[in-house]
């Protein structure tokens, strides 16, 4: 088991080292020139130069790429170019926010995806199985940010049920946290359905069959320990595009995360908020998976005492 | 005793049929599947014809598209889906607006089609170091969340159809590439793929000939089912301000100009949001048939293990 | 506890079972009117080639066809339940209970994350009412019995920990833990090493004899019925062709189907020159409403009559009570292979 977490661990290392490539890539291609903003718009063209290698933009690629990283395990990010805050510091003390969404939407979905996908594996093809199949078609079509809005049309303004406006009490949590996880437990229903039809159709539960078990017995006991493995990694898997979805809606309900606030910097072209932001999210997601695969090594023998 | 049994079918007459015409037989059948292809059908001549069918200019601002104090006019005889803030028909963005979705949906599954088939198919076929690379490649490109990667890469390029296509594809592309290449591997130990490389066959024909017929199914599953996903992703970058930027009409950033107006105009934001949810509607349906047409046996192999109680 | 106590006293007697699957291309008739009779204690082999119904059997027997298949016809009474047409709730009590099934492969057929032990108790607690701690004693004295090392340490451990051998061993003491009426063990030594095998097989006998278990062996190898049945039938295409005492159908065979299976396999004072005798052609796929005798494609014996005619199970001219074939040939006289 060990060997298998330092395997995911270097993995995850090299995820967040390729991570910073693509950012620092593309900041290398950014038509902004930071050696003109720090110059001056004014500036002659010695002081130009000056501040190019000040900035240490003379550099040969791999050097500055070396810098980057550097500055980057400092913890530093940049700094905004509308408010000259520093990056890290803005990204983080909105961080807490977009966690909080992510944890209640995360919560919506496996608490309504995962009864509803072991029920309609448990009832395969029989009416409950062809309901939750069907209802989770529509669940995988609507994109969460347009249940968003649905929601706050419908929820929030026809029927004055919750709150309009921002807030971030518990109520402004509530549409929110089901736009993003009603899609989100249409997606996890199907794949709790598929991974616990599979562990259905494996030669020992027809072998506790022949044993004499209660059915009951049977799937709590058996069937449901063989599927949770899978499904705790789905959730890990699905992390990132989850957080993608997290960021958009934030937009929508004026959520106040990081992902609003990365939305606002682009229509201000603050490249260092966006990329900062995305440095952050993707290094949270890489954890997050992290973290998810150790849990599955806890939990399968297989993994733990291999 | 004797016991009665069904009548057994003839063979030839099985081989006759084909695999695509077996595979459409079962669409056809499949009525939530052909449903789906109607609405793909209609969306794509709607976007196809748009000029013609669109009332209006989509991005001009039409001189009573506005309510006299200034306000978008709701739907009604004239502008048969209202207009929106700056007096612009709906219709007729939305008919453009689906242009711009089936095009980046079309072009990145293309675009992750070829890269996948290729990626995975040279990677499977040709193993060693060159499969290592290139797997471990995918898998990086796949840790990384779509929606970000492609935030770092609009936030400095220009946004267009092709770049987004391109980025989105490229995410499909790691994907499909793994998918192929597990295939490829497990095809390439067969006898008919050893005949062709023995026989001198050039690798790349071998590829093409041999494994991709085998990999077909599998990969329009897929790209049928990422043309859903590829239009989700452009409406959100698109709504974020990532994506096509105003004036150019896409479902996404129609709601974003109609978002802060959607208490009193709902409509702004409706008709885009049924738009993006009907065109994924319509792929996802397809895509699932297909699958069930094309790929038949996975629920007929759970049918004969599931033991079932007496 | 109930080490030494024999099991139940009822005769399991088969009349006349069909069973058929249906599949896309048609409806597979996988047991044709088969009937046998395995009293206490008796160790009964069922021999055919892969496909000849032998499992399928098995599994009718205790209620556990997959979805698409059913028992057709017949009667398989224990004592006065009549499990072909018996419920749910009544299967339900008799299997693990009162007939329990030891299966091929069992890194597959044991639970892959609960530990061996639990998969003992589990029975004990469900069937004997058995405490935890009772129960656990209990497993780790099974696990002794079977031949499993340390069975303290043995019990927490998972099934991919243990070799092939010991998790054969191990799947078989889930089975006999609670002491049922009839072992049903389909092809358990298949997938292990010939050593292994021998002392699997030893072990199923001694256990069943001790306990006054039925044994219902079954497998393909000839090899592993002869040392450990009393009686053997032979399958073919669904039917049985042969049956009767194991020393009497080996010495004398009056199928041409059994007479090809004792010649198929290797001796060991064949010489180098003498071929292995394989047996021509493939067994009928099963769709097919077949006139006549099923072997009759393959027989070194065939007669028109038997295209025509289906064979019934008689008794055997000139042999022992209880020796039944199915065929028209007198087999009495058919030349042998040599040696």
């Amino acid at each position: 088991m060990i060997r298998y977490i330092l395997g995911r661990l270097g993995w995850a290392v090299v995820v967040i080292l390729a991570i910073t490539i693509i950012t620092f890539g593309v900041t290398y291609l950014s038509p902004v020139d930071p050696a003109r903003l720090y110059a001056g718009l004014r500036a002659t063209h010695q002081q130009y130069e000056l501040a190019r290698q000040t900035l240490g933009l003379n550099q040969p690629l791999p050097v500055q790429y070396i810098r980057y990283l550097g500055r980057l395990l400092h913890g530093n990010l940049g700094r905004s170019f509308s408010s000259g805050e520093p990056v890290l510091s803005m990204v983080l003390s909105r961080l807490p926010a977009t966690l909080e969404l992510a944890a209640a939407g995360l919560i919506v979905e496996v608490v309504i995806g995962l009864p509803l996908g072991f029920l309609a594996a448990v009832r395969w093809q029989r009416p409950a199985d062809r309901v939750i199949l069907g209802g989770s078609l529509f669940g995988v079509v609507v994109p969460q940010f347009v249940l968003g809005f649905l929601l706050l049309y419908f929820l929030a303004f026809k029927l004055p049920i919750f709150p309009l406006g921002v807030t971030t009490s518990l109520p402004g949590l509530v549409l929110p946290a089901l736009a993003l996880g009603l899609p989100g437990a249409a997606w996890y229903a199907r794949m709790v359905r598929s991974s616990v039809l599979n562990v259905l159709g494996e030669d020992f539960v027809r072998n506790c069959r022949a044993k004499g078990l209660r059915e009951w017995a049977i799937l709590m006991r058996h069937v449901f320990r063989n599927a949770a493995g899978p499904a705790i990694t789905m959730i890990g898997l699905d992390f990132g595009i989850f957080l993608g979805g997290v960021l958009v809606v934030e937009q929508v309900f004026g959520w106040p995360g990081i992902g609003q606030q990365a939305w606002n910097a682009i229509s201000a072209n603050d490249i260092p908020v966006v990329l900062g932001t995305v440095i952050v999210a993707a290094t949270a997601v890489v954890i997050f998976n992290l973290v998810a695969d150790i849990a599955n090594a806890f939990l399968d023998p297989r993994i733990r005492y291999a | 005793m004797s016991v009665a049994v069904s009548a057994p079918p003839s063979q030839a007459a099985q081989r006759e049929s084909g695999y695509w015409h077996t595979a459409w037989n079962e669409f056809r059948h499949d009525r939530i599947a052909v449903i789906g292809l109607v609405v793909v059908i209609l969306l794509i001549i709607c976007a196809v014809f748009a000029p013609l069918i669109a009332p209006y200019p989509p991005n001009e601002q039409l001189p009573d598209g506005l309510t006299a104090a200034g306000y978008p006019r709701p739907p009604d005889a004239q502008f048969l889906l209202g207009t929106d803030p700056l007096g612009r028909d709906m219709l007729s963005r939305l008919l453009f607006g689906a242009r711009i979705s089936l095009t980046v949906g079309l072009g990145s599954a293309i675009i992750g089609g070829l890269l996948g088939l290729g990626l995975g198919g040279i990677a499977g076929l040709f193993g060693g170091v060159v499969d290592k690379v290139l797997m471990r490649l995918a898998d990086v490109v796949l840790s990384f969340p779509i929606l970000l990667l492609a935030t770092a890469i609009l936030a400095v390029t220009q946004a267009g159809v092709l770049t987004i296509s391109v980025i989105v594809g490229i995410g499909f592309g790691a994907y499909l590439a793994r998918v192929v290449y597990t295939q490829a591997v497990s095809l390439r130990e067969r006898d008919f793929v050893l005949a062709a490389r023995t026989s001198a066959v050039g690798r790349g024909r071998v590829l093409l000939r041999h494994i991709a017929p085998h990999v077909m199914p599998s990969i329009i599953v897929f790209c049928t089912l990422g043309v859903a996903t590829a239009i989700q992703l452009e409406a959100a970058l698109s709504y974020v301000g990532l994506g096509i930027h105003p004036p150019t009409a896409s479902w996404g950033n129609m709601i974003a100009d109609g978002q802060n107006n959607m208490t009193t105009d709902p409509w702004l934001v409706l008709f885009p949001a049924c738009a993006i949810m009907l065109a994924m509607f319509g792929f996802s349906l397809v895509g699932d048939g297909l699958r069930d047409a094309l790929d038949p046996t996975l629920e007929r192999t759970l049918q004969v293990r599931l033991a079932g109680l007496r | 506890m109930n080490g030494g106590l024999a099991a139940g006293g009822d005769d399991l007697v088969v009349r006349d079972l069909s069973t058929i699957y249906a599949t896309s291309h048609g409806q597979i008739v996988a047991v044709r009117d088969v009937s046998v009779t395995v009293a206490p204690g008796e160790a009964v082999g069922i021999v055919g080639e892969s496909g000849c119904g032998k499992t399928a059997l098995a599994l009718a027997l205790v209620g556990l066809l997959p979805r698409n298949g059913r028992i057709a016809a017949g009667e398989v009474m224990l004592g006065d339940i009549d499990l072909a047409s018996a419920g749910s709730k009544v299967l339900r009590t008799i299997r693990g209970r009162r007939i329990a099934i030891v299966f091929q492969d069992s890194m597959t057929s044991l639970d892959p994350v609960m530990p061996i032990g639990r998969q003992i108790t589990e029975g004990l607690i469900e069937h004997l009412g058995l405490s935890r701690k009772q129960a656990r004693v209990r497993a780790a004295e099974l696990l002794t019995e079977v031949g499993v090392p340390e069975a303290g340490r043995r019990l927490r451990q998972f099934p991919h920990q243990l070799s092939g051998g010991l998790r054969q061993r191990a799947a078989i003491a889930v089975a006999i833990a609670v002491n049922p009426d009839v072992l049903i063990a389909d092809e358990p030594t298949t997938a292990l090493d010939v050593t292994i095998q021998a002392q699997l097989l030893d072990l199923l006998e001694r256990e069943c004899r001790q306990r006054g278990m039925s044994l219902i062996l079954i497998t393909h190898d000839l090899g592993v019925v002869a040392s450990v049945t009393d009686r053997i039938l032979v399958m073919y295409a669904g039917r049985v062709v042969e049956s009767g005492t194991t020393g009497v159908v080996f010495a004398d065979p009056r199928h041409p189907y059994t007479v090809a299976l004792l010649d198929s396999m290797p001796r060991l004072d064949a010489t180098l020159r003498d071929r292995l005798q394989a047996i021509p052609g493939t067994p009928p796929t099963g769709y097919a409403e077949l006139a006549g005798c099923p072997f009759a494609p393959r027989c070194g014996h065939v007669m028109d009559r038997c295209r025509a005619e289906m064979p019934a199970l008689e008794m055997v001219t000139g042999g022992p009570e209880g020796h039944h074939a199915a065929c028209f040939a007198d087999m009495t006289t058919a030349p042998r292979s040599p040696a």
